[in-house]
C-alpha cells in the first residue's frame, strides 16, 4: 500500500519535472515565429518611410527644379545654406515656432478648464462629448475653409456676432497684426477637444476615494487640481504635449486654406514655405532640404521631451 | 458615489455650463450647415443671414456638377484598404512589442513612434518622383501604400498600449488550457484588446480620409479623394461656399455615428496610449 | 464631541427602482466613545458613515456633530477625518506629504507641521517610512499612514471604514490592539464600520447591529452578545453561530420547560430543557401557546456519552479542530423532517480537546447550568421580553 503510494508520488514528480522542462525549452524556440510577426512591419516601414527619407535627403543635395529638369546639379549642402541665409526661411521658422508654442500652451490651459467643466455625470454626457470632439475628426482642409468663410471681413459671421454683443469688429485674418490670433483660434477650435478629452479621461481615472480623501483633508477645487490632479496626470500631460507639439509644428492644411500664409508673411509657416517652394516654384531640391530641416527640428524637440519623460513610458515590458 | 465632490458647481449650473460650452463650440458646424443650405445670393449678404428659405441646391450640385460620388468612392477604397493594412501590421507588431520580451523591443518601439515626427512634405517629393517612374500617379495603390506607411506608427503605439494592459494571467491561463501562442493571440488577446484595436482603426481611417497634401501630390483626377474634391470648389475668382459646406456635411454624418458609438473607447484608447 | 443621528434615511433612486439603504436610523454616540456599525454587506453601515462624513447627503433626517446640525455642511468643513477601506493615499506623494497635506492646506505653520508629524509617526511606528511613496509600502504600513493622516489633524470625530479588512490575519489582530490602544490614548469619538463581529466586540464601547438599513439593536458588546434583541442579532454576533432549537414551552410544577419538538404538533418531543429563569415568568406564561425558539451558544452545551432522559440525541458528523477548543458538528438523529433546528441542519457544540470523539459517535446534549439561553418568538424573531 505505502510502497505503491511512494512510487506514484515519484512518478508524478518526474512527470511534472519533465513537463516543466518542455515548457522552458519552448521559450527560446518560439523567437523566430515572433520575429516573423514583427518583421513585416519593420520591413514595410524601412521601405516606405526610411528609404523615401533617405531619398529625400539625397534630393536635398541637388539643385533640382521640376520645370527645368535639365539643370539638375549636385550642390552638396548649398540648399541648406540657402535656407539658412534666407530671411524668408528664418521668418517662417519663427512663425512656426511662435505658432506652436502659443497654440500648445493656450490649448492646454483651455483644455484643462474644459475637462473640469465636462467632468460630470449627467444624462447625455456621452452625446455632449461626441459632439465636442467633432472638430478633431474634420479634415483640416475643411476646417481651414470653414474658418475662412467665417472670418470673411465685413460679411464674416464672426465679426458680425462680435458687433452684436458690443465688441469691436476685428478683421481677424484681414490684417497682419491679428492674423496669428485668428489662426490660433481656429487651431484651438480644432484641437482643444482632443486634449480636453484625454485630460478628462485622466481626471476620471483618479479613484473616487482619493477625491473623497482630498475633500475630507480640506482641499478646495483649485487645491485639488493643483496638488493632486496635475501631479497624477503628469505622464498623460507630457505624452499629449509631445504629440500636440510635433503635430502643431507640422500644421499645413488648415492654415494654408485659411490664409495661404498671409496677410504678408504673418502666418507663413515653415511647412507652407517648404510646400510652396516645391509646388509652386518647382524647386524640389530646396523644398526637400527645408522639409528635412523640419524633420530634424521635430526630432530634436521630440527627443528632448521623450528623454525627459523617461524611456520607461515607451517600454514594452514593465 | 461621491455626490458632494463634483469639482465645479452644483448640479444645474454645472450642467448648463457644460451644455452651453459645447453648444458654443459647435457654432461653426451650425454655421456650415446653414451655409450649405443657402443659395449664392443668400450667402453674399452684408449682414449674415440666419433665417431664410433653405434649399438643397448645393447638395444637388455637388453630385451633378462635380461628381462628388467619385471622390467619395475613391476615399472609401483608399481609406478602407489603408486602414486594413495598417491594422494588420499594427496588431502583429503591437502584440510583439507589447507582450514579448524582446531584447531591443523598447528601442524598436521608440523608433517606430519617432517616425511619426516626419512631416509629410519631406517624403512627398521622393514619393512623387518614385510614383512618376512607376506610373502609379493617380492610382489608388499609390495612396494606399503611402498612407499605410504613415499610419502604422500611431496605430502601433496605440495597439501596443492596449496589449500591455492585458494582465499576464490571461496568457498563463491560456497556456494551462492547452492553447498555443498563436491560438492565445487569436482567441484570447485580440478579443480582449478589441476596443483599443477599434480605436486605432478609427483614428487611422479618419486620418487617411482627411489627408490632403500627399493626396494632392500623388493624384490628379481619377483617384481624387474627398478633401481634394472639397477644395476644388475654390475657383479662380470666387469660392463655392455652399458646395464646400454641403460636401463636408455629408461626410460628417457617418463619422458622427461611429464616433458616438465608440466614444468611450476612443477616450480610453487615447489615455491608455498615454499612461502606461 | 458627540455624534447624533436622528431619523436618518437614505434612498437611492434608479428610475423605477428605489433602494432604501438606510431607514430611519437613530443613533447617539457619546463624546470619546468607540462606536461600531456592524452588519453584513449591504446593510447600510458604510452609507451611514459616509453621510456622517458628508460624502453622501441624507434623503431625510439630521446629523449633529457636537450639538450642531451639520446635515447640509460640506465635508471639508465638518472637521471629521476618515480612514478609507482602500486607504486612499495620494500615490504621487511621500508618506510624509500624505500625512501633512491637510495641515498644509489649513495653513498650519511649518514648524508645527513637522512637530506633529514626528509625534504621530512615532505613535504609529512609521517614522522610518516617511520618505517613501505608497507603492513602496506594505499593506499594514499604508494603513498606518492612512491612520496617521487622520490622527494628525486632531479632528473631532474619526470615521473608519473597515480599515482592517485588507490585512492578513496576524496583522489584523495586531492592528486591532493598536487601534484600541490609540483610542484609549487619544479619546477621540470614533465611528467604526465593520462586518467582522469579533473585531467589533473587541474594539467597541457600543455597537449598532444593522440589517437592511435598520439598526436591529444598539448596545454594549456584552448586551448584544448575551441579550440579543432578535434572531438576526443572535445569529450575526458570536462565533461559531448560535444554535437555534425550535419548540414550545410547558409549565409544570412551577417550572418552565422548553420542549424540542419533532413535528409541528407537540406530540413528538425530542428533548426537554428546564429554563434557568432568564426570562420573567409572566412572559413565559404568555408564550406557552406559541412556537418558540431557544438559542444556545456552542459553549453552553454539555456533552454526555450515555443516554440521559430529556436530553437530545445527536450523532457526530465531523469535528473541527480550532486549536484550544474543538467543535463537534452534530446532526440530529430523530429529526427526519428537519423541523427541529431553526438555523441550518447541524448543531455545534464546543468540546475541550481532551475529549476523544470520532465521527458517527452518538452524543447526548445537555445545557449547562450557567448558560444564558435566549428565547425568541418563532414568528416575529424577537426576544421574548416583559
Amino acid at each position: 500500500m505505502a510502497q505503491a503510494d511512494v512510487r506514484n508520488d515519484l512518478e508524478t514528480m518526474v512527470e511534472t519535472h519533465r513537463k516543466r522542462e518542455v515548457v522552458r525549452r519552448r521559450g527560446p524556440q518560439l523567437s523566430w515565429q515572433i520575429y516573423l510577426l514583427l518583421l513585416p512591419t519593420i520591413l514595410y516601414l524601412l521601405i516606405w518611410t526610411i528609404w523615401p527619407l533617405v531619398y529625400a535627403v539625397g534630393v536635398s543635395l541637388f539643385r533640382y527644379n521640376l520645370m527645368r529638369p535639365d539643370l539638375i546639379k549636385f550642390v552638396w549642402l548649398a540648399n541648406y545654406a540657402r535656407a539658412f541665409n534666407s530671411s524668408v526661411f528664418k521668418g517662417s521658422l519663427e512663425v512656426s515656432a511662435t505658432f506652436t508654442v502659443a497654440a500648445v500652451s493656450s490649448q492646454f490651459l483651455l483644455a484643462f478648464f474644459l475637462a473640469l467643466v465636462l467632468d460630470r455625470t449627467m444624462r447625455g454626457i456621452g452625446l455632449l462629448r461626441t459632439l465636442f470632439i467633432i472638430p478633431v475628426f474634420l479634415s483640416p482642409t475643411v476646417v481651414g475653409l470653414l474658418w475662412r468663410n467665417m472670418y470673411f471681413a465685413d460679411r464674416g459671421v464672426v465679426d458680425y456676432l462680435f458687433t452684436r454683443v458690443g465688441l469691436p469688429a476685428v478683421h481677424w485674418v484681414g490684417q497682419a497684426s491679428t492674423s496669428m490670433a485668428g489662426v490660433l483660434i481656429m487651431d484651438a477650435w480644432e484641437w482643444t477637444p482632443f486634449v480636453a478629452l484625454v485630460l478628462l479621461a485622466g481626471i476620471q481615472s483618479v479613484p473616487p476615494d482619493i477625491r473623497e480623501a482630498a475633500e475630507l483633508d480640506g482641499l478646495n477645487t483649485f487645491q485639488y487640481a493643483w496638488r493632486i490632479l496635475l501631479p497624477t496626470l503628469r505622464p498623460v500631460i507630457l505624452v499629449v504635449l509631445l504629440i500636440r507639439t510635433i503635430d502643431t509644428f507640422k500644421t499645413f492644411d488648415s492654415i494654408w486654406n485659411l490664409t495661404r500664409g498671409g496677410p504678408g508673411n504673418s502666418t507663413y509657416m515653415l511647412s507652407i514655405f517648404a510646400t510652396q517652394t516645391g509646388l509652386t516654384g518647382g524647386e524640389i531640391g530646396l523644398a526637400t532640404a527645408m522639409a528635412v530641416l523640419m524633420a530634424v527640428v521635430s526630432n530634436i524637440v521630440g527627443l528632448v521631451l521623450v528623454l525627459y519623460l523617461g524611456r520607461r513610458e515607451f517600454s514594452s515590458n514593465s | 458615489m461621491g455626490q458632494a465632490i463634483r469639482l465645479k458647481l452644483k448640479r444645474w449650473p454645472g450642467n448648463l455650463l457644460a451644455i452651453g460650452l459645447v453648444a458654443l463650440w459647435l457654432f461653426p458646424i451650425f454655421w456650415a450647415v446653414l451655409t450649405s443650405l443657402k443659395t449664392r445670393a443668400q450667402q453674399d449678404r452684408l449682414v449674415p443671414l440666419f433665417l431664410f428659405h433653405p434649399t438643397l441646391d448645393n447638395y444637388n450640385e455637388i453630385f451633378t456638377v462635380s461628381r462628388y460620388e467619385v471622390a467619395i468612392r475613391n476615399s472609401l477604397i483608399i481609406s478602407i484598404a489603408s486602414t486594413f493594412f495598417v491594422m494588420v501590421l499594427a496588431v502583429c507588431s503591437g502584440y510583439v512589442l507589447g507582450r514579448v520580451r524582446l531584447k531591443h523591443g523598447r528601442d524598436i518601439a521608440m523608433w517606430i513612434l519617432s517616425l511619426r515626427m516626419i512631416p509629410p512634405v519631406a517624403v512627398g517629393v521622393p514619393f512623387y518622383l518614385l510614383f512618376v517612374r512607376l506610373g502609379w500617379i493617380d492610382k489608388h495603390l499609390a495612396l494606399i501604400a503611402v498612407y499605410t506607411a504613415v499610419g502604422v506608427p500611431f496605430a502601433v503605439w496605440l495597439v501596443q498600449g492596449f496589449f500591455i494592459e492585458i494582465p499576464r494571467e490571461l496568457d498563463e491561463a491560456a497556456t494551462l488550457d492547452g492553447l498555443t501562442e498563436t491560438e492565445t493571440l487569436w482567441r484570447v488577446l485580440i478579443p480582449v484588446a478589441l476596443p483599443g484595436i477599434s480605436v486605432a482603426a478609427i483614428f487611422t481611417f479618419i486620418f487617411t480620409w482627411n489627408e490632403y497634401l500627399l493626396a494632392y501630390l500623388l493624384t490628379t483626377s481619377r483617384a481624387k479623394t474627398v478633401p481634394l474634391a472639397v477644395s476644388e470648389n475654390i475657383l479662380e475668382y470666387h469660392v463655392e461656399w455652399g458646395r464646400i459646406m454641403a460636401s463636408s456635411m455629408i461626410v460628417i454624418l457617418p463619422m458622427l455615428v461611429i464616433v458616438f458609438l465608440l466614444q468611450r473607447y476612443i477616450v480610453r484608447g487615447l489615455t491608455l496610449g498615454a499612461v502606461k | 464631541m458627540s455624534v447624533i443621528l436622528r431619523s436618518l434615511s437614505k434612498v437611492y433612486e434608479y428610475g423605477v427602482h428605489a433602494v432604501h439603504a438606510v431607514k430611519n436610523l437613530n443613533i447617539e454616540v457619546q463624546a470619546g466613545e468607540f462606536f461600531t456599525l456592524l452588519g453584513p454587506s449591504g446593510c447600510g453601515k458604510t452609507t451611514t458613515l459616509r453621510m456622517v462624513a458628508g460624502l453622501e447627503t441624507p434623503t431625510s433626517g439630521q446629523i449633529y456633530l457636537g450639538g450642531e446640525e451639520v446635515t447640509e455642511v460640506a465635508p471639508r468643513k465638518r472637521d471629521v477625518a476618515m480612514v478609507f477601506q482602500s486607504y486612499a493615499l495620494y500615490p504621487h506623494m511621500t508618506a510624509y506629504e500624505n500625512l501633512t497635506l491637510n495641515l498644509k492646506v489649513h495653513h498650519v505653520p511649518r514648524r508645527e507641521i513637522e512637530e506633529r508629524a514626528a509625534v504621530v509617526a512615532k505613535m504609529l511606528g512609521i517614522s522610518h517610512l516617511l520618505k517613501k511613496k505608497p507603492q513602496q509600502l506594505s499593506g499594514g504600513e499604508r494603513q498606518r499612514v492612512a491612520l496617521g493622516r487622520a490622527i494628525i489633524r486632531r479632528p473631532k470625530v474619526f470615521l473608519l471604514d473597515e480599515p482592517l479588512s485588507n490585512l492578513d490575519l496576524k496583522l489584523r489582530e495586531t492592528m486591532r490592539l493598536e487601534l484600541k490602544r490609540l483610542h484609549e490614548e487619544l479619546k477621540i469619538t470614533t465611528l467604526y464600520v465593520s462586518h467582522d463581529q469579533g473585531e467589533a466586540m473587541v474594539l467597541s464601547d457600543k455597537m449598532a447591529v444593522m440589517h437592511d438599513g435598520v439598526a436591529e439593536q444598539i448596545g454594549t458588546p456584552e448586551e448584544i452578545y448575551h441579550q440579543p434583541a432578535n434572531i438576526f442579532v443572535a445569529k450575526f454576533v458570536g462565533s461559531p453561530t448560535i444554535n437555534l432549537l425550535r419548540g414550545f414551552l410547558i409549565i409544570e410544577a412551577g417550572a418552565t420547560t422548553f420542549c424540542l419538538a419533532r413535528l409541528a404538533d407537540r406530540a413528538d418531543v425530542l428533548a426537554r430543557y428546564p429554563l434557568n429563569g432568564n426570562t420573567p415568568e409572566p412572559t413565559l406564561a404568555r408564550a406557552c401557546d406559541q412556537e418558540v425558539i431557544l438559542g444556545v451558544r456552542a459553549e453552553e452545551f454539555v456533552v454526555h456519552y450515555e443516554p440521559r432522559p430529556g436530553l437530545l440525541r445527536t450523532e457526530v458528523d465531523f469535528l473541527e479542530h480550532a486549536g484550544s477548543v474543538n467543535y463537534a458538528i452534530l446532526k440530529l438523529v430523530d429529526d427526519a423532517e428537519g423541523k427541529a433546528l431553526a438555523n441550518g441542519d447541524r448543531l455545534i457544540a464546543a468540546v475541550s480537546y481532551h475529549e476523544r470523539l470520532v465521527n458517527g459517535q452518538p452524543l447526548w446534549l445537555g445545557i449547562g447550568k450557567q448558560a444564558k439561553t435566549k428565547l425568541f418568538a418563532a414568528e416575529s424573531g424577537q426576544t421574548l421580553q416583559g
